[in-house]
């Protein structure tokens, strides 16, 4: 479970994230949502341990990310927003590097790399975006971990890819895992996630079953997209 | 200038070192502007020993250590905070603390590891092929730890600044600040009692003295351990107290 309570964290320009409270349970997979600015990104470093909050407490699966981050980071799979990886090395070493790192074997990246098609003998350089964000994901998903943090998943990747890359997230929750996700469009997080919070100038504006909202939709006759952005603008 | 110096015959001895020697006398007698070539003997710095120990030991080893060491730190913190590729390393089971050791370890030991590796570069030819000046290799080795030292005192002051505040440009700034300082304050020390002061007692410059020649000395091996570990300590507590500076 993903709990994220009262988090505030400010940077030295005034813009952060206020008083968020957001939880994921296991087995669910929540969508974040959010323009460019609205704290997504903050919000999942804040609970990775990389920006420290003012107020708050973050914890995965009861384990207190700021405070025990190494155990925390055990579990946890996270994937940043434009993934930066060592350019000069190949998939093959990555994974070897990421799996040793966490005493894993590479087994099931080398499984998840012959579902999305992957060359692991091609260097970093040689692999274009939707390529390399394919080996960013399989370093984040190596370790089996018990919550994903996903910020902006698909970015770069094609169609089928995306595809393959829900059905894997997909398979994760079943297995228990709490995935929380990031995304700029409803109809992305529609496909995989039970509910979804919504983000605006740092403050979550909503925390609710993607049912619920979606019956809302259909009741005023509007359709996901146009009903997402009509209840963005009034908030 | 080594090579020559290296593989010479006495001939050429006399012609470019010799000559030499007697045509920039004149330069000798400007203390302020020996120090700032960082030659600490004139008449020995004409002679391998004294290049090698009294001015490239005194001046250019540890500038190079300073700037090898920031440059390959920055690689591995600040900068690689700047440009996202830390994200990475950061999202592994890995607290800051054993973070900053490594990189702490690697600071350290890089900059000793070049002045060895150099210094044995430069002995190398001397003992194989034999030179008409010969080099002891232990007092070499213990004036290569001493400036390797002073290097690293400013390249892991660099690294420190820029762990506490995650802002790489800030390693140069006070790595070679403060190494311009130092510099500044050996030149001057002999005209100066602020600037004698620092170099005295305050000064990596200062405390290379001649250990080719005179050996280790304790005081001037404590001084530069001391600032290596109290710049390390700055660092260690800005790292794994703020939030890193992702972009």
């Amino acid at each position: 479970m993903i709990e994220i309570k009262n988090l505030t964290m400010r940077y030295k320009n005034g813009k952060g994230v206020g008083d968020i409270n957001i939880s994921v349970d296991n087995g669910e997979v929540k969508g974040l949502l959010g323009p460019n600015g609205a704290g997504k990104s903050t919000t999942m470093r804040s609970l990775m341990g990389f920006l420290i909050p003012s107020k708050g407490t973050l914890s995965v699966e009861g384990i207190n990310t700021i405070e025990n981050p190494v155990e925390a980071k055990k579990i946890i799979g996270y994937l940043p927003g434009d993934p930066q990886l060592p350019q000069n090395l190949n998939s093959k070493s990555l994974f070897k590097l990421g799996a040793d790192m966490r005493s894993q074997s590479t087994d099931y990246a080398m499984e998840l790399a012959e579902k999305f098609e992957l060359e692991v003998d091609k260097t970093l350089k040689e692999l274009s975006k939707g390529n390399r964000q394919k080996v960013a994901l399989i370093l984040v998903l190596l370790h089996k971990p018990k919550a994903l943090i996903l910020d902006e998943p698909t970015s770069g990747l094609d169609p089928f890819h995306q595809r393959t890359f829900f059905e894997i997230v997909k398979e994760f929750a079943n297995n228990g895992a709490a995935i929380l996700l990031s995304s700029h469009i409803i109809s992305e997080v529609e496909k995989v996630a039970n509910s979804f919070a919504v983000l605006k100038n740092g403050k979550a504006i909503y925390d609710e079953t993607y049912d619920v909202f979606k019956n809302n939709a259909q009741s005023n006759g509007k359709d996901l997209e146009d009903a997402f952005f009509e209840f963005y603008e009034r908030n | 200038m080594l090579v020559p110096l290296a593989f010479m015959n006495e001939t050429v001895e006399d012609v470019i070192i010799n000559q030499q020697k007697e045509a920039f006398r004149g330069m000798s007698s400007n203390d302020t502007f020996m120090s700032f070539l960082g030659i600490s003997d004139w008449d020995n710095v004409f002679t391998l020993e004294g290049i090698i120990t009294t001015y490239l030991f005194n001046l250019f080893v540890p500038l190079l250590i300073a700037i090898a060491t920031i440059v390959c730190l920055n690689k591995m913190g600040a900068k690689a905070e700047e440009d996202g590729t830390f994200e990475f390393v950061a999202s592994l089971p890995l607290s800051r603390k054993s973070i900053y050791y490594t990189h702490s370890f690697v600071a350290v030991i890089l900059g000793i590891l070049l002045g060895f590796i150099w210094i044995n570069l430069i002995y190398a030819p001397i003992a194989i092929f034999g030179t008409t000046q010969d080099m002891e290799y232990v007092p070499l080795l213990k004036a290569s730890l001493q400036s390797s030292l002073g290097g690293v005192t400013f390249g892991v002051l660099g690294f420190s600044i820029a762990s506490f505040s995650g802002n790489s440009s800030q390693a140069w700034t006070f790595g070679m600040g403060v190494l311009g300082i130092e510099w500044i304050s050996n030149m001057f020390s002999s005209r100066n009692n602020f600037f004698k002061f620092i170099d005295s007692n305050l000064s990596s410059f200062g405390a290379y003295g001649n250990p080719y020649k005179d050996g280790l000395a304790f005081d001037d091996l404590l001084l530069v351990t001391l600032k290596i570990f109290l710049f390390l300590l700055i660092g260690y507590f800005g790292f794994t107290k703020r939030s890193l500076n992702l972009r």
